[in-house]
């Protein structure tokens, strides 16, 4: 142990001038977000002025049937794009994890998507491959003589879901990758010496060894994948209706096309709640499963 | 050791502070559109006078920023823009005037805003800088040249909050090869009914041709531009003139119902994800045999970026009831009342929409580019008409816009496409995006109706409208 | 043998292709951005390639657009690196009792849940009030706030992974807390601090709703030049597609030269568990 470190230690302070940033420029929006969250505010109607109603905006935002719709669809999506990108990114880091030529120009390849803008990387998706009219898939459907597929309809949020775990998955994908290569390779090399094939390799020493990484990846991407927003606003709007809208989707509705500060503001709170309760939940599970290894 | 490590980290992060807050302090350069050297200052001492505009990019506004430094040799003032999509736009402008943040002096807003903002005193009345103006200057202007139903668009109450930078309507754009290789024409004055079975005769999707393609897009200005001008001459209305809501009348219904039909008969396929820019790639690339839109589409179809450009026919946008349905749309430019630099202001709104304007962009980007739908002048110029075939279609259109009384039955609202009050962009969102959910399959025509009147009936109660 | 050389190179075929397929719709992208706009549709791959559209985006506007992004995403980036390396290794290395440390560190993490979207009004009021919009300290200290937890969470997995073996070394050594830091523990996390450096870059450089919002004729970055080509009137997918392709290089030939620190760690072999 340090034990030559004295009780209060001086060297705490380094990590000041990055608490009070971070507290800066997140706390205070967000008290204000809380604030407003109690006020009657429409921007375009100022001759209404700006009241104090009390809990009415948080009455009214669980009063309507679109609420929970959303709510759902925000959890759906992030469910089911993390499991998925935690697999996918961890099945393309071991495959990549190896030498061979070329293997820096795959890995650039993999981790593309995640370079682009996503309101860009949609507005692709959504013309010039996806579309039923003159996109791949229009040519595409033809050439197998079946009806192009129309993406964005009903299932509308199953393609979200897809185009979310394209673009995350190379985020989780550089996360884990990097944990392999922080693996010291005298051990991988002492447990080859020993006689232990790729795959035990694999099960008993890499896996275990990037809990930590694949935690990191998990909490990171559960964060932002409930904030997607760009992705939805430039290929369904939401739609349709409310089907494939997110929480900040719709509190962007609410805030840009209703000019309802106070109603936007409570969709933010109940985004942080969520996120909140799902982080904590999250958090404990993992520390839970790996109370030893620290 | 480690205090000195301290002063190092502290001292490197202080500095970087200062290198960047010195940089963004110096408002230099930026991302604004000037150029040094303006010689000839008009008595603007040592302060050279700057003002920011913001504006959507469209092609007639990218003109009219490269013509800018023009602006600035006659009058030593500086414009920088701000430009983004009209959503973007949009919002931007509505939080930072409605904030009362001021980050621009001059506004670019369409016929929607330009009434109620005036209303809110977010705009500058223009009347009396109009007052203002000496002889010369009004005989050079010509304030009557101005089409006046685009004025009167841009007005509350008698009082003029916007210049309008270019004027547009809606008209049925079509291929004239299509129909000719059919035996099919197309009436000068078409009814829907005529459209329906006009686009059902034409529609071949295994060749890739749809017989009429509509925006389906959820938003106020999107699926619901189209369909609210279609409602309109149908014979039905938003509200009545107690303001109650008409979702649950026949003529709402009627209107839903045709529209989903004629797009489900003869239209695009997932029509709840096409806008104006789908459509306008679907009709340039050769796909629709239709469309009804925005007049200013015309100028695109008929440019070297569309495979279609020598086969496109145009007619007035179609009927049922009223003799005409095109709306009056367009962009205006704005002073907010915020702004520290009005004269300079208004000096730059009457040059961008004089007639030596427009003379000089026909002159340097050709006539075709020129604004359309702002000044009578322009109609009579035969160079325009030659370069635009579709000038005279629009100037009928905009004349004959129903804008002040846009229903068949009288109506407390006046509209071009939407519904003269704040409370619109909210209520037209979420309607559109029911109405897309109709289109799409996803909720029957029942629901749609009952929620769109519960939803707007509860916003017109809490704007004021319905006790 | 040989058999064993044909897997191998049907191994790394398959690699090819998983990652070409995966990056299509942007190699796709790249491919359109050298197409005339009346050629996007249909789409082919054999056409007549041109510049114009190169030209049209890089006019002279771009300059300060770029100049923008590369203050603020810089600023950003050496801020977060610094502070969030920092903070990181307080909480792991800086003797404070487990539960503090732990609690510091999850309260990092929760700093940032709130969406961009939501929040764009009530800072928007803030930042009126302050007289800070449009500038560039505005949106490298919104950008810090954001990325710097990120580079705490990120740093502290590798920096637990320091053995402790190592450090008692050196501290036997006799050598002092900055030396142990500067040459023993930062080589060790060197992929972990490649790889947060990236990531802040990419988040930086592409964010765009801040972008937009609190900035308009002084601070604007590339980002909001973009979203000008995604304009409502007019195509543009080969327009915008060039803008892209250009805005994606330097995420790319970053992510291109990170993967140098990609190699695996070496510990001296010093120590034998």
């Amino acid at each position: 142990m340090e034990g030559r470190i004295a009780k209060k230690d001086p060297i705490r302070w380094l990590a000041l001038p990055g608490i009070v940033i971070v507290a800066l420029v997140t706390q205070i929006p967000f008290i204000a977000t809380v604030v407003l969250s109690f006020v009657r505010w429409i921007i375009i109607r100022p001759d209404q002025g700006i009241q104090f109603v009390g809990f009415q905006n948080f009455l009214h935002v669980f009063q309507t049937k679109d609420t929970y719709v959303v709510i759902g669809n925000t959890v759906v999506i992030m469910l089911a794009s993390l499991v998925l990108c935690t697999v996918l990114g961890t099945c393309l880091a071991i495959m990549l994890n190896r030498d061979f030529p070329g293997v820096h120009i795959v890995r650039t390849l993999i981790i593309l998507p995640f370079f682009v803008m996503d309101a860009v990387a949609g507005i692709i998706w959504k013309t010039l491959i996806l579309n039923p009219s003159f996109g791949f898939n229009y040519y595409i459907s033809h050439w197998l003589g079946v009806e192009p597929i129309d993406f964005f309809g009903s299932h509308a949020i199953i393609t979200i879901i897809m185009l979310i775990v394209w673009q995350w998955t190379p985020f989780f994908f550089l996360i884990i990758l990097a944990g392999f290569q922080g693996i010291p390779a005298d051990i991988v090399e002492s447990a080859k010496v020993d006689g232990a094939n790729a795959w035990r390799r694999l099960i008993s020493i890499e896996l275990p060894s990037i809990r930590n990484h694949i935690q990191v990846a998990v909490m990171l991407g559960l964060i932002f994948i409930l904030k997607v927003f760009g992705i939805i606003y430039v290929t369904t709007t939401g739609g349709p209706g409310v089907l494939s809208s997110n929480l900040p989707f719709y509190a962007y509705r609410v805030a840009f096309n209703g000019w309802n500060v106070g109603n936007s503001a409570v969709l933010s709170v109940i985004s942080v709640a969520i996120t909140l309760l799902l982080i904590i939940w999250l958090y404990r599970f993992m520390n839970r499963r790996t109370g030893e290894a620290d | 050791m480690n205090k000195q490590w301290l002063k190092i980290v502290s001292i490197v992060i202080v500095a970087i502070m200062i290198v960047t807050g010195c940089s963004s302090g110096n408002n230099s350069s930026g991302a604004g559109n000037e150029q040094s050297g303006g010689g000839n200052n008009s008595g603007a001492d040592n302060k050279k006078v700057s003002i920011t505009l913001a504006t959507v990019n469209n092609p007639d506004m990218v003109i009219m920023e490269k013509l800018a430094p023009k602006f600035k040799e006659e009058t030593g003032i500086e414009v920088r823009f701000t430009v983004l999509p009209e959503n973007e736009l949009r919002n931007k402008v509505t939080a930072d005037v409605g904030m009362g943040a001021g980050s621009f002096d001059i506004v670019t807003l369409g016929t929607y805003e330009v009434p109620f903002w005036g209303n809110n005193q977010w705009l500058e009345p223009l009347n009396p800088y109009f007052d203002n103006m000496n002889a010369e200057e009004s005989e050079e202007y010509d304030k009557d040249d101005l089409i006046q139903p685009v004025i009167n668009a841009l007005s509350y109450d008698g009082t003029v909050y916007g210049l309008p930078f270019y004027a547009e309507s809606t008209m049925m754009f079509y291929r004239k090869d299509l129909f000719e290789a059919a035996g099919l024409t197309m009436p000068e004055k078409p009814t829907w009914d005529e459209i329906y079975d006009l686009a059902v005769q034409l529609h071949n999707p295994d060749e890739g041709i749809y017989g009429i393609c509509m925006r389906g897009l959820p938003g106020w200005g999107q699926n619901m531009f189209i369909f609210t001008q279609m409602l309109h001459t149908f014979g039905g209305k938003w509200f009545d003139m107690d303001w109650n809501p008409q979702f649950d009348s026949p003529k709402m219904r009627e209107t839903f119902e045709f529209y989903k039909k004629l797009l489900t008969d003869a239209g695009e396929p997932s029509p709840h994800t096409v806008g104006y820019t789908e459509c306008l790639t679907l009709m340039s690339s050769g796909k629709a045999a239709m469309w009804m839109d925005a007049t200013v589409s015309g100028g695109t179809l008929m440019s070297g970026d569309s495979q279609v450009k020598d086969k496109i026919g145009y007619a007035m946008a179609p009927i049922v009831e009223k003799p005409y349905s095109g709306a009056v749309g367009g962009w205006a430019l704005s002073i907010v009342s915020t702004s520290k630099h009005k004269e300079e202001a208004f000096r730059f709104l009457t040059w961008a929409t004089s007639k030596k304007y427009v003379e000089m962009v026909g002159e340097e980007f050709g006539w075709e580019r020129a604004p359309s739908g702002t000044r009578v002048s322009t109609y009579e110029n035969p160079k325009y008409k030659e370069a635009a075939p579709f000038a005279e279609i629009t100037l009928e259109s905009i004349n004959n816009a129903n804008y002040e009384e846009p229903a068949v039955d009288p109506v407390p609202y006046k509209s071009s496409g939407w519904v003269s009050i704040p409370e619109y962009q909210e209520i037209g969102d979420q309607v559109g995006q029911l109405f897309g959910a109709y289109l799409a399959g996803a909720k029957s025509l029942d629901d749609m109706l009952k929620e769109a009147q519960d939803f707007t009936t509860q916003v017109m109660k809490r704007g004021g409208y319905l006790k | 043998m040989v058999r064993k050389k044909i897997i191998r190179a049907l191994l790394v075929l398959t690699a090819f292709a998983i990652g070409i397929g995966y990056s299509f719709p942007l190699i796709y992208m790249v491919l359109t951005s050298l197409k005339p706009e009346e050629e996007v549709v249909p789409p082919v791959f054999v056409f007549t390639p041109t510049w114009e559209n190169y030209r049209t985006v890089l006019n002279e506007n771009f300059i300060g657009f770029i100049r923008n992004s590369v203050i603020v995403t810089g600023a950003t980036m050496v801020i977060s690196l610094v502070l969030g390396v920092l903070a990181a290794y307080v909480i792991v290395f800086g003797g404070m009792s487990r539960k503090k440390a732990d609690n510091l560190f999850f309260w990092f993490v929760t700093t940032n849940l709130l969406p961009a979207v939501g929040v764009v009004l009530p800072i928007y009021l803030l930042l009126k009030n302050l007289q800070l919009l449009d500038q560039h300290l505005t949106l490298i200290l919104l950008y810090c706030g954001a990325n710097i937890p990120l580079v705490v969470w990120m740093v502290y997995s590798f920096m637990k992974e320091v053995p402790k073996e190592i450090l008692e070394a050196a501290y036997i050594d006799g050598s002092s807390r900055m030396y142990a830091f500067w040459k023993v523990i930062l080589p060790l996390i060197k992929t972990g601090i490649a790889s947060s450096a990236l990531l802040v870059f990419v988040f930086a450089w592409n964010e765009f709703f801040f972008a937009v919002s609190f900035t308009s004729v002084n601070a604007a970055t590339v980002p909001v030049y973009m979203s000008s080509f995604m304009t409502q009137q007019g195509l543009f997918w080969a327009k915008m597609s060039a803008i892209s392709t250009i805005a994606v290089l330097p995420p790319v030939i970053l992510g291109w030269l990170s993967q140098k620190t990609f190699v695996r760690g070496m510990t001296m072999g010093a120590v034998k568990g």
